[in-house]
């Protein structure tokens, strides 16, 4: 026991460090940043018409939050988690690890966790940005947390299958593309339907209904199952795979 | 077997209908420094793999640390220490960092790393990044990180296969000093040299199968080639068995004053894998 959390504390140290000089997580800071940024621009005439009328409000307030959660998510684990993981795998710097005795689960989880803490750190950025009111910033921070676990599992598997890092991007894509559709929830209606049975489609419909008011026992049941349908899903792929993706002959 | 720390017996493995590796069979005491002898292809890394559980046999019993490998733990596997052919640390981080960070892995105190990086002859370039070193450096900087936890097993898989003739001369002066401690090690290579200088017994592997085993000068003397080399003063440089048409011979050219040299052919393993398999090296 004391074995295991010395080597995940070693691990944590070391990726959590990578992290700060590796060029690709420039990118998954940055992006989502710019992408809150421009939607200023974008919606400016409807955030105009939103200080005089409460449902514009809490709709280009939802539509915020929910694209500041999916890029959040979707870029940091795209970018980070499944091309971090490929790299170790491409340079063989996970099999030197396994073959100083760490298991590939304490690698996983040190990723896992890294991942999940910078997703967080990008979100609360993201939130800063919305200029969405700070009362809504815990929920926010803890719906991302939510839906992040099963996006975060499903990037461990993926990042554990990627032979390199150029398949990591072609693995990485789908991932992000399956986050990012709640986003267009509000917009497009075509996006709706589908957008409640994604992956963050549980937390961003959670995040309406808090927005909105409306956050009921019954209102919450449908997309807090999404979400541990989800998370079950990727621990169940995480658990059957991970021993044997790890493995790099 | 007893004593023996690391053993095979009898095992055998296949790559689909491939026979990689033949009944082979061998036993090491505790601190005794093994080669691994054979040509590229003849299954050195295999027979690694398998001693160090990255792959299943077919057949035969392997035991590590004297027990059978299949129950040797995690507590086992910390008492190891492994230099694969393709360990290779962290490329955007410095030498001394990644040395500290598998020193932290291993639970070992930082202190260590000062010295495996003088002993490697690193210390210059302690703050170096992986990602600019050379081959040389960033094999000499794996071969430290498998140390850091003294290790009373290591195996080494080429270690020095793309070191320049200094840092080769580095790395065997390491492995005396190992020895000295009593640390076992399994050592591959393809460099007879190399298995004569810092070998105490040496397995020679070809084509899967052990074709001899023994100590190196053993090996030398067992078949050590019967001729001497006879330079002489106008029909040239040619060989001559030591038997009695030899001594003839050689009784003729001295009264002819023909007779320059006469050299006793020493074989190296190089010679001895030419004798005990039929093919060059
Ligand atoms: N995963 C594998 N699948 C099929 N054949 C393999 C595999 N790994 C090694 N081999 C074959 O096994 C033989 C021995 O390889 P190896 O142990 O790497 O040799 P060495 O380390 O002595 O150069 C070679 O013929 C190689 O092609
Ligand atoms: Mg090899």
């Amino acid at each position: 026991m004391a074995a295991s959390l010395r080597k995940l504390g070693a691990l944590l140290d070391k990726d959590a460090r990578d992290l700060l000089k590796n060029p690709t997580m420039v990118v998954a800071v940055i992006l989502p940043a710019a992408m809150i940024l421009l939607y200023h621009f974008v919606y400016r005439e409807p955030l105009a018409v939103a200080d005089g009328d409460p449902a514009v409000r809490v709709l280009i307030d939802g539509l915020f939050l929910a694209s500041a959660l999916c890029l959040s998510v979707g870029m940091v684990v795209s970018m980070t988690l499944i091309y971090g993981i490929a790299e170790e795998k491409e340079k063989h710097t996970l099999r030197t690890l396994m073959l100083a005795n760490v298991s590939a689960g304490q690698v996983a989880l040190a990723k896992g966790i890294v991942c999940l803490a910078t997703t967080l750190v990008v979100g609360a950025l993201c939130f800063a940005l919305t200029g969405v009111g700070w009362g809504m910033f815990p929920a926010f921070i803890a719906l991302t947390a939510l839906g992040a676990v099963p996006v975060i599992l499903l990037g461990l598997v993926l990042g554990l299958a990627s032979r390199d890092q150029m398949t990591a991007g072609l693995y990485g894509t789908p991932i992000l593309l399956l986050c990012l559709v709640p986003m267009f929830a509000p917009i497009a209606p075509e996006a709706e339907a589908v957008a409640a049975y994604t992956p963050l489609g549980g937390v961003c419909e959670l995040l309406r209904l808090l927005l909105e008011g409306s956050l009921t026992p019954e209102a919450a049941a449908l997309p807090l199952a999404v979400t541990a349908a989800w998370i079950a899903v990727g621990a169940v792929a995480f658990k059957l795979l991970y021993r044997r993706l790890a493995q790099d002959n | 077997m007893t004593g023996a720390i690391l053993s095979m017996d009898a095992v055998s493995l296949s790559f689909k209908d491939k026979r990689v590796l033949d009944n082979l069979t061998f036993s090491i005491p505790r601190g005794q420094t093994f080669g691994f002898l054979g040509p590229s292809g003849a299954g050195k890394t295999t027979t690694i793999k398998l001693l160090t559980r990255q792959l299943a046999k077919d057949a035969g019993r392997i035991s590590l640390l004297g027990r059978p490998i299949e129950r040797a733990s995690a507590a086992d596997y910390e008492r190891i220490g492994i230099l694969s052919d393709t360990s290779a640390l962290y490329d955007r981080m410095s030498i001394a960092d990644n040395l500290r960070f598998y020193a932290r892995l291993r639970g070992v105190s930082h202190g260590r790393v000062p010295y495996l990086l003088e002993r490697m002859g690193l210390t210059d370039s302690a703050k170096t990044l992986i990602k600019n070193c050379s081959k040389g450096m960033r094999q000499r900087a794996a071969l430290a990180a498998s140390l850091v936890h003294q290790p009373e097993l290591l195996f080494l898989d080429e270690p020095t296969s793309g070191l320049d003739p200094a840092a080769r001369a580095e790395v065997h002066k390491m492995l005396g000093e190992l020895r000295d401690r009593g640390t076992t090690v399994f050592l591959t290579t393809h460099d007879m040299a190399e298995a004569e200088a810092v070998c105490d017994r040496v397995a020679i592997l070809n084509d899967g199968a052990i074709v001899a085993c023994d100590d190196p000068e053993e090996l030398k003397l067992r078949y050590a080639r019967n001729r001497v080399v006879i330079r002489t003063r106008t029909r040239g440089t040619f060989e001559v068995a030591k038997d009695a048409a030899g001594a003839d011979l050689i009784d003729d050219l001295m009264r002819a004053g023909e007779l320059v040299s006469i050299h006793s052919d020493e074989p190296n393993l190089e010679e001895v894998f030419l004798e005990v398999t039929g093919r060059e090296f």
